[in-house]
């Protein structure tokens, strides 16, 4: 057992595109989906992670060896999530937002999704449909009836610089 | 890698928004008008304990789903989906009532429609909680579009329940037809009360709203400066219709919201204040609730303990 905790078990996670990430075990674990596949000892060899891409699996381990590397303390890990996602564009946290969710880590989850809703409040309607890929099913009458409807809401919406 | 967010994802993002980018976004599509669409719940009306709700399905949702609810004994039932749902509905209202016997609680449901040519027709159905199920009604009732807002506020009185029907002045005519439309809960027959015949100047520029008033129907028109509170003494008999008194006050009337069994009034007043009105010192108080007019409504409510078992009721 003194020889376990001396050498840490190391994981070795891939891509859907094929690249190999080693991590800490610890760290690793904070992923529910990994964490189960490490407890059914299915972790032997390297964990195929079929949803996510490279640059996505960098960072999410990035933020896997940074978040773990922090002792208990929820006012430090909440300062590093902020610092960790406040460069991100809006495709990263997209794609970070699906990994997070097929990896099962709910704290990434809840940071990624409270930061989306933080880049999207002043966005406009149109610019909504075009990051989430989302097609207008309303009829040009029924869409003028909805924005009537709500008109304040449209005031101090930032003009679309697709940002 | 750059997939879009999917519905089930979408969700944990939309409520973390502020309401107002939330309520703006419902602009996106008919999908992200649904968290609004479940806000939105409206009530219908109250009798025997239990309070029928049902979605403000304003325009874009005609399919709104009506909610049953008891809340003495903490139970709802949801309505099965409506069997009147063509392409071209255009907005749905629900009523509820119980029978004159009091067995026998049933919600209608207007449909109106809009075909390609822009004519309006309306449809009913009718659920019975009794046979748990939607019956269509041929050939039930005949409105025009222009009556719909009316429908928002109904009263229920000896089995029957009453919307008032005004209809909207078509361009410069400013003649319109205006009656209470009656639906009889247990016989399902549609009838019509009529209105107080009013001095010259007819109701052209009051608004109109029915009210119960000490268990006879009656109705409110408003000028703005006043309104006159009229009631119909003897059910049916439109000779008995008999102005009661009249609101005069220094404050501006936005709304009568009710009237108490005392023969008080509700008002809905300027600056969001609702207050008694006392029509014998003429003098009001003030209760310290505040609203805006649209959201202050008065209900009766009795304790019972119908849908303790859900559906077996």
């Amino acid at each position: 057992m003194a020889a376990e905790t001396g050498t840490p078990t190391t994981l070795t996670l891939k891509s859907n595109d094929d690249e190999l990430f080693s991590v800490a075990e610890s760290a690793a674990i904070l992923s529910v989906t990994i964490r189960n596949m490490v407890e059914d000892g299915c972790a032997g060899g390297v964990i195929p992670l079929d949803n996510v891409d490279g640059k996505t699996l960098a960072s999410v381990i990035t933020y896997m060896n940074g978040i773990s590397a922090i002792p208990a303390d929820e006012e430090k890990k909440k300062s590093y999530r902020d610092k960790f996602l406040s460069d991100k564009d809006f495709e990263t946290l997209a794609d970070m937002v699906l990994a997070a969710n097929y990896l099962n880590m709910s704290c990434l989850m809840d940071a990624v999704s409270a930061k989306i809703a933080q880049v999207m409040e002043k966005k406009s309607v149109g610019w909504v449909r075009r990051k989430f890929g989302i097609e207008n099913d309303y009829t040009p009458e029924e869409e003028a009836a909805v924005k009537e409807e709500h008109k304040w809401t449209f005031e101090g919406v930032e003009t679309d610089d697709d940002n | 890698m750059s997939n879009y967010v999917p519905t089930d994802l979408l969700i944990e993002i939309l409520v973390k928004l502020p309401v107002k980018s939330l309520i703006r976004f419902a602009a996106v599509s008919k999908l992200w008008f649904l968290p609004l669409k479940s806000i939105y719940l409206r009530i219908v009306d109250s009798c025997d304990g239990l309070v029928c709700l049902s979605n403000k399905s304003f325009m874009i949702f005609p399919q709104s789903r009506g909610v049953i609810w008891n809340p003495s004994v903490r139970n709802h039932v949801v309505l099965p989906d409506p069997t009147i749902n063509p392409k071209d509905a255009y907005i749905s209202v629900l009523g509820f009532g119980v029978d004159a016997g009091r067995t026998h609680h049933k919600v209608v449901r207007f449909v109106y429609c809009r075909n390609a040519a822009g004519i309006f027709t309306t449809r009913v159905e009718i659920f019975s909680l009794k046979t748990w199920s939607w019956r269509r009604l041929i050939g039930g009732v005949d409105l025009t579009l222009g009556a719909y807002p009316s429908l928002l506020r109904q009263v229920l009185l000896n089995g029957v329940v009453h919307w008032l029907i005004e209809e909207k002045p078509i361009g410069d005519n400013s003649f319109r037809r205006s009656y209470i439309l009656a639906f009889d809960v247990g016989d399902e027959v549609f009838g019509e009360v009529m209105l107080p015949e009013w001095e010259a100047g007819g109701s052209g520029f009051a608004k109109l709203s029915i009210f119960l008033i000490n268990e006879s129907l009656g109705v409110v028109k408003s000028t703005g400066e006043s309104c006159d509170v009229w009631v119909m003494k003897e059910y049916c008999v439109r000779e008995s219709w008999t102005k009661l008194y009249t609101i005069r006050l220094f404050e501006k009337i936005e709304n009568v919201v009710a009237f108490l069994n005392s023969g008080e009034a509700l008002l809905a007043l300027e600056n969001s204040r609702l207050v008694v009105y006392d029509s014998e010192t003429k003098h009001t108080k003030d209760l310290g609730i505040y609203g805006t007019p649209s959201s202050l409504y008065m209900y009766n409510y009795v304790e019972s303990l119908l849908l303790l078992r859900g559906r077996t009721y």
